[in-house]
């Protein structure tokens, strides 16, 4: 008979109930532990990533073509590079996860693309309207980040 | 025969209580030691890559490949086969009727365990 197949007691006592009671909240813990920890660390870094890209942008004018490639071109390698450390090594996503991490990078993309928008055809080089949008860009993803932490510490 | 009687009345008694023990509410799949971490860990999660529940449980492939089909043909969990890059990757998740199934089962393992 193969181990794995063995029949579990016939009859579980408290005690032996309450150690599958156990090993369950533990599997709960490695899940979050696994799947939400690293979404909240991605998160947070397409934060900062994010705030950082628009206040810098807000310091060249339209027609600096060449910072700006050169700022965005940066700001697109720390994603990737975000995105293959914290993402592509997620082995497990905790219960729920795809709805709320959907939420905070759908709010973050609607957000930035609202902000760059207007920023670059507006307000372009006014660094106090690309400071505010920088902020409120940050606001979504480190929501959603603060989310995931909140599931790793249940 | 008033002894015998009351054995009797004992006896339904007795049957009385035992069909009311709450053990017989128990999935008796998920009663074994191994299905039940694969359904605990696949219960906390939207899914999960076969490797995390392998090393999780600490099974070998072949294990948790025959594990995760008994689990399957039960309706509880379901396989999804797809890419990360150029790599084969497999991940598992639970259906709802694994989800209500787990969930029975652990109520009644918290009421076992008082």
């Amino acid at each position: 008979m193969d181990p794995h197949d063995s029949p579990g007691t016939d009859r579980p006592e408290p005690a032996a109930a309450a150690a599958f009671i156990r090993e369950a909240e533990g599997a709960a813990r490695r899940v979050a532990v696994e799947g939400s920890a690293s979404a909240s660390a991605w998160l947070t870094g397409l934060a900062a990533a994010s705030a950082m890209y628009l206040f810098a942008l807000g310091w060249y004018a339209r027609s600096e073509e060449g910072p700006i490639l050169a700022l965005s071109i940066a700001y697109a390698v720390t994603l990737g590079v975000l995105s293959v450390v914290h993402l592509r090594r997620m082995r497990a996503a905790s219960l729920g996860f795809s709805r709320r991490f959907g939420l905070a990078v759908g709010a973050w993309g609607g957000v930035f693309a609202v902000s760059l928008t207007l920023g670059l055809l507006v307000f372009p080089g006014v660094p106090v309207y690309f400071a505010i949008a920088a902020i409120a860009t940050a606001v979504p993803p480190l929501w959603g980040s603060l989310r995931e932490l909140v599931v790793v510490r249940a | 025969m008033p002894d015998a009687a009351g054995g009797e009345a004992r006896d339904r008694a007795g049957d009385a209580a035992e069909a009311a023990h709450p053990r017989h509410r128990l999935d008796p799949l998920l009663q074994r030691p191994v299905p039940f971490s694969i359904a605990a860990l696949l219960a906390a999660a939207d899914e999960a890559e076969f490797a995390f529940v392998r090393d999780s449980v600490e099974l070998s492939d072949s294990a948790l490949s025959k594990q995760a089909s008994a689990l399957e043909a039960a309706g509880y969990v379901a396989v999804r086969k797809g890419f990360v890059g150029k790599f084969p990757r497999t991940w598992l998740s639970m259906t709802p009727q694994g989800r209500a199934a787990f969930a029975a089962h652990l109520a009644t393992l918290r009421e076992i365990a008082g």
